[in-house]
């Protein structure tokens, strides 16, 4: 409200106010003025009743005089009685009784008797003697006889009086036949006093009149003579109403009047206004002061509060406008760029950060631009119209008041480069400020640091290594999965708990007391602990401890890394038991034997006990390498090491050298017998049926024995001539045993020397090749020659086969020795053919490993072209067990010598492993039942149905059969009488060199006798 | 009916009169007054009933109230004898005492010469100057000088003292003597008198009991008496009897609280 306002309002109230107490102050002098009349009614009336009383006693009394006979006394006698009469009336001054001529007669105050006294015009005026009191007009002095009527009085003797005078009441009285007139001297002066007693309380003043009008007496000084106004009597209208009041608003004055109710007497008081008003003056004069003060006062506090309230409206807008340049300077303190933007789509408000910001952006500034159309707003449509449509429609909508608020995290490319930024806006009602207030943060290091967190509670997450966090006081915080994985204890077992829930008991407190000593000094502890799992099991685990510091330096929490080692313990357990072990088989390797041997000896040599030493060599085991593979080979020795181990005491070691060569160490042993025992047991156990994925396997070892301490004193010694009593028992037919004896290291060194001397063999031409007659039964002709390899050492002689193909085979020299050889074969048959006997076969034997060479066909295609020998006059003899392996490689080979025309014989034919019905699917041409057969055909009824069956089946399938080793013509007609193809053997004829083999040739070409020389040679 | 009231007096003290004149002169001359009041134990005082604080009879309850009623009874208490009241009053008191109508006239008596010729007079108890009464509305009479103006008209009452002193004193003024209980107020009420005389007491009375008077004081001393009790001449005995009574009244008390109790203190005579 503005000042004219508040004080025109003020003026209003304090009119108001004024008017309002005036009217009061009016109204309390219009009730003063009506209550000091109806007092003024109620004092006339009072006199009244006052005046009426005492001249009605007065009337009475002269009566009563009357009634009596007293007027006829003697004047005395008269005298006394009417001051006795009187006596007790003090309105009374005298008491007279006059003749009719108006003589007094007698008087209460003898002064007056004598006297003739005359009354003009006494009221009420009588015709004869009615009975009433008549009032004359009033008389100056005491009495009668000092007095005179004022009506004849001059104004000297009015003066003189002194205000005394009485008023003479008349009373006409007929007794004894007499007239006679009674008057009584009203005494004024005792009325005048009652009324001004009375009226003191009530200032006026008060007259009573007669009738007519006359003035009698009066309380004032002025009225004492009734000095009567015209006006004061005319509105008394006595003739209408005998009392009233009325208020003389001409003269001032209230005016109370009333008759009296039996006598021609008026009384009427006088009130001045002034009088009436005193009290009223005073009453409103305090009214009015203290109205003025109530309005004074109020108008002050009124302007006071005026005057406040604006300085307080002042203080509050200079408080608004500080408050505006602090909030102006606390946004732009702010870091983050904060827009205020007004319904009409302008800026209101920019901080200073967004000022910078668009200079540094080489932009114009927004000063009161247009959101949306500004150079700025092109600026950032150009930089992502996407993201810029989409905060325009937003801002539209904020704006609508659609949304409350809007919110987005968005990347832009500025010049500083890619940067994130969040978007805050909301609408703001406020009054006068109406709009959008957008704010926009540089968010870029929060989201960097967001993805770092993202990505440490990745690792946390997916860490294969437990993590377990915990605060200062060693209280877990949180754990990973890997941990409950480890662990088992989920998150909801450890957050809360202290991780000495995972101890295991397994350390003692000073592992622990170090533990926390190193985390307190260093703030790390990483080692191996012992923990248990929440199923009781106890586990290593690999565990590092970080003590984490906040700002301070002080620990804030605990980071617990950890690996389960379980399994790394293990595998170094394996590895140690590897080292130790043979991979395959799981037994102690040579490492280990020796190690255990040296313990025994040692221990042997301070007990003087014995023990034993076993060597244990599979027969023929390269061959089911050779032709089953090394996957059966390696099944067959588990089963072999197994077996072993069946038959040996628990205190005793079974070890695995390498190969299929097994040593056993048997400790304690009281005989040497006891060791012969065990090697009986193992090559009865071990003879059994081997059945490994469908190959039935016959394997047998050769096993020989050493003693300590009578075969060596030390292991290299007491292996040495384990080895060599093994070699014995293999020289010996196999699936034996020997104990060493010290004539085996003889042949022993004899096999030495001949491993050396069959590597010169070659190169010396110390091999020739002899060539054994195939004789057909049919005709009985040498229809081909066997190639049979023999030695001539130099020291030995002539050695056979038998003793130096298996030192050839286990050293190697086998396939050059047999390349040899077929080279040798084909030169000759190529000389045979040249010499006419072109229909001579050269059966070559072939060994397993040059089956297995890769490049076994092209020495035999170089073979066939250096030397031109037909191939399809070629045989090759293998044995069985070659056949029956799926080697690809063996397999190739086949094919390409079927390929060349070279015929495949199986040799040896009934001691492998093959069914004849198997034999079918192989690519072969013929059979040579083994001699072991043919030697007891004509005794042995086994042996006769099995060459028989051999025959026929072989024959069923398209089969050559030849038998070897017939020496005998029983054997011959055998065989004959049962369609065996062909025969060799002493019968005929044995291997013979070229040369004579070429003389035999010549002499049974065409010639179907028999031989009758035999060469006992093979 | 205050016409009645006097004539019912006036029969009565006419009663009394007659009985005991005959009495009192037999015994009058040779037996004190002590012997016959111990003998009769019956002790009479002679008292003004009209005198209002001295020996007032109030005409609403007719009972007797006044210093002198009060020292009277103190009297009879002290000699042990009843007291008999005899109405009394200034104009007859000579005659009655003389006549020996009473044993002593306790009423305040004025210690006049006049009366001291026939009286004998114990040593004054009270004593007053004179006091004139006028009506509130008396516009004439202002103060004690207007009083001695032609014209005026003063009242006493006959055979107080008052008579003689005004009768003496005045020059202008018309004196109007009066014998009739209460007259001087009903000439003066009624304006037949401007005023009339009187003493401290009797002032107090008109100012207590009327709304019309008004007292004028008299401007410095104008006469003042001392007033005693009075018994017959001659008789000693009753006499120091009397003088001891209002020796011990006096030193004991028993004056000035009977005084106190009427009002009248301020005139008390404790010598």
């Amino acid at each position: 409200m503005g000042a004219r306002g508040f004080f025109a309002l003020l003026a209003l109230f304090v009119l108001s106010s004024a008017t309002a107490t005036g009217y009061f102050i009016h109204r309390l002098r219009v009730e003063t003025l009506s209550y000091h009349l109806r007092i003024a009614e109620m004092q006339v009336r009072t006199f009244e009743d006052h005046l009426t009383q005492s001249v009605l006693v007065t009337d009475q009394m002269m009566v009563n005089l009357a009634d009596t006979e007293n007027l006829e006394r003697p004047a005395p006698d008269l005298r006394a009685i009417l001051r006795r009469s009187i006596a007790n009336l003090p309105q009374v001054r005298s008491l007279s009784v006059l003749r009719e001529d108006g003589q007094v007669l007698a008087s209460s105050s003898a002064g007056n008797e004598g006297q003739r006294l005359g009354f003009t015009d006494p009221q009420p005026a009588l015709d004869g003697d009615e009975g009433l009191l008549q009032v004359a007009g009033r008389w100056l002095g005491r009495d009668f006889s000092s007095g005179q009527a004022v009506s004849q009085a001059s104004a000297e003797a009015v003066q003189e009086a002194r205000d005394l005078g009485f008023i003479p009441l008349l009373r006409k009285i007929k007794s004894g036949g007499h007239r006679y007139t009674l008057v009584a001297a009203l005494n004024p002066d005792y009325f005048v006093q009652k009324y001004r007693e009375r009226l003191l309380q009530s200032p006026g003043d008060l007259h009573v009149l007669r009738y007519d009008g006359l003035p009698l007496f009066g309380t004032s000084a002025a009225m004492q003579w009734g000095a009567l106004r015209a006006e004061d009597w005319d509105p008394l209208a006595l003739s209408e109403r005998e009392m009233g009041s009325f208020d003389d608003a001409e003269h001032n004055e209230l005016t109370a009047y009333r008759t009296s109710r039996l006598y021609p007497l008026v009384l009427v008081l006088r009130l001045k206004r002034g009088d009436a008003l005193t009290e009223w003056r005073k009453d409103a004069l305090r009214f009015s002061a203290m109205a003025a003060l109530i309005i004074l006062s109020i108008s002050a506090f009124a302007i006071l509060f005026f005057f406040h309230q604006r300085r307080l409206g002042e203080q509050r807008a200079a408080a608004v406008l500080a408050e505006k340049e602090r909030l102006g300077a606390v946004l732009d303190a702010l870091p983050a760029m904060v827009f205020m933007i007004g319904p009409d789509s302008r800026y209101r408000f920019i901080n200073r950060a967004a000022r910078e910001f668009f200079s540094g952006e080489g932009l114009p500034q927004l000063n009161n631009g247009e959101y949306g159309t500004d150079a700025a707003s092109r600026y950032l449509r150009q930089c992502n119209p996407t993201l810029f449509d989409r905060h325009a429609d937003e801002m539209r909508q904020l704006m609508a008041g659609k949304v409350d608020q809007v919110f987005s995290e968005h990347t832009m490319q500025l010049r500083e480069g890619l940067r994130w930024h969040q978007l805050m806006a909301r609408r703001i009602e406020a009054e006068g400020a109406e709009g959008v207030v957008a704010m926009v943060s540089d968010i870029t290091g929060r989201k960097d640091a967001e993805t770092q967190l993202h990505l440490a509670a990745s690792v946390f997450k997916a860490s294969a290594e437990g993590i377990l966090v915990t605060d200062e006081a060693v209280n877990v915080l949180s754990v990973n999965a890997a941990f409950t994985q480890i662990t088992g204890y989920t998150s909801e077992d450890m957050i809360g708990q202290n991780p000495k829930k995972l101890a295991s008991g397994q350390h003692h407190a000073a592992f622990y007391k170090d533990m926390w000593l190193a985390l307190k000094e260093k703030g790390l502890w990483q080692g191996e602990i012992v923990n248990r799992r929440k199923n009781g099991r106890i586990y290593p685990e690999w565990l590092t401890i970080s003590a984490v510091r906040d700002d301070l330096g002080k620990v804030c929490n605990y980071v617990g890394v950890f690996s389960d080692i379980t399994e790394r313990k293990a595998s170094e357990e394996r590895i140690r038991h590897l080292s130790e072990h043979d991979f395959l088989t799981g037994l102690p390797n040579r490492i280990l034997f020796q190690d255990r041997v040296s313990h025994v000896i040692a221990h042997s040599e301070r007990n003087g006990a014995r023990f034993a030493l076993l060597f244990i060599d599979l027969d023929r085991f390269k061959t089911v390498n050779d032709t089953l593979g090394h996957h059966i080979g390696d099944l067959l020795l588990k089963e072999v090491a197994n077996r072993i181990g069946t038959c040996v005491r628990s205190t005793d070691t079974v070890s695995r050298q390498g190969g299929d060569e097994f040593l056993v160490l048997l400790e304690n042993i009281e005989q040497p017998e006891d060791a012969g025992r065990v090697a009986e047991k193992l090559l009865e156990r071990l003879a059994d049926t081997c059945v490994l994925e469908g190959h039935e396997l016959h394997i047998t070892p050769s096993i020989g024995i050493a003693l300590y301490p009578e075969d060596g004193r030390d292991m290299t010694t007491l292996i040495k001539h384990a080895d060599v009593a093994m070699y014995h028992s293999k020289e010996h037919g196999r699936n034996t045993f020997h104990y060493f004896t010290s004539a085996m290291n003889a042949t022993a060194n004899e096999r030495l020397l001949m491993e050396h001397g069959l590597r010169r063999a070659l190169e010396n031409g110390e091999l020739e090749m002899h060539y054994q007659p195939l004789v057909a039964l049919v005709g009985q002709k040498v229809v081909g020659a066997e190639a049979l390899m023999r030695w001539r050492h130099p020291d030995l002689g002539m050695v056979p086969p038998l003793k130096f193909i298996p030192v050839a085979e286990e050293c190697g020299l086998i396939v050059s020795l047999g390349e040899w050889a077929l080279r040798e074969a084909c030169k000759q048959g190529a000389a045979w053919h040249a010499a006419g006997w072109t229909d001579l076969t050269m059966a070559v034997n072939v060994s397993a490993p040059q089956f297995a060479q890769e490049d076994f066909l092209d020495a035999v295609r170089a073979i066939l072209a250096d030397t031109g020998y037909p191939p399809e006059r070629l045989e090759f003899e293998v044995t069985e067990s070659l056949l029956i392996v799926s080697s690809e490689v063996l397999r190739a080979n086949i094919e390409g010598l079927r390929g060349l025309g070279i015929r495949l014989a199986i040799d040896d034919f009934g001691t492998g492993y093959s069914s004849l019905a198997y034999l079918r699917k192989l690519p072969i041409d013929k059979l040579k039942i083994d001699r072991s057969f043919v030697r007891d055909v004509t005794l042995d009824a086994d042996d006769a149905t099995i060459t028989t069956t051999i025959v026929q089946m072989a024959h069923s399938i398209g089969l050559q059969v030849l038998a070897e080793g017939v020496e005998t013509q029983g054997q011959l007609n055998f065989l004959q009488s049962h369609g065996c193809n062909e025969v060799q053997g002493f019968y005929f004829s044995p291997a013979l060199p070229a040369v004579t083999f070429t003389a035999y040739l010549e002499r049974n070409n065409g010639i179907a006798a028999q031989s009758a020389e035999a060469t006992e040679s093979t | 009916m205050a016409s009645r009231f006097v004539s019912f007096f006036a029969v009565l003290t006419m009663g009394l009169l007659s009985l005991w004149t005959a009495g009192a002169a037999t015994a009058a001359d040779a037996v004190s007054h002590l012997d016959r009041i111990r003998a009769n134990k019956i002790l009479r005082v002679c008292i003004w009933p009209d005198y209002y604080g001295i020996s007032y009879r109030n005409p609403k309850t007719g009972q007797l109230v006044g210093i002198d009623v009060d020292l009277a009874r103190a009297l009879g208490r002290d000699m042990g004898v009843t007291v008999q009241f005899v109405d009394s009053s200034f104009a007859k008191l000579i005659d009655d005492v003389t006549a020996d109508r009473c044993d002593v006239a306790m009423f305040a008596i004025g210690i006049t010469a006049a009366r001291a010729e026939k009286l004998r007079f114990t040593r004054p108890h009270l004593k007053s100057d004179i006091y004139a009464i006028t009506t509130r509305g008396n516009s004439r009479i202002k103060d004690w000088n207007d009083i001695d103006k032609k014209g005026t008209v003063v009242a006493v009452a006959k055979g107080t003292l008052h008579e003689p002193v005004m009768r003496d004193k005045l020059k202008n003024a018309t004196l109007a003597v009066l014998d009739t209980p209460f007259a001087r107020e009903q000439e003066v009420e009624s304006g037949r008198a401007d005023v009339f005389m009187t003493d401290y007491p009797y002032s107090r009375r008109m100012l207590e009991t009327t709304d019309w008077a008004r007292l004028v004081e008299p401007i410095g001393t104008y006469h003042v008496t001392s007033y005693g009790w009075a018994l017959q001449p001659g008789d000693d005995r009753w006499y120091a009897r009397l003088e001891s009574f209002m020796s011990e009244i006096k030193r004991d008390g028993r004056l000035m609280t009977a005084a106190k109790r009427h009002k009248l203190d301020p005139i008390a005579v404790i010598d």
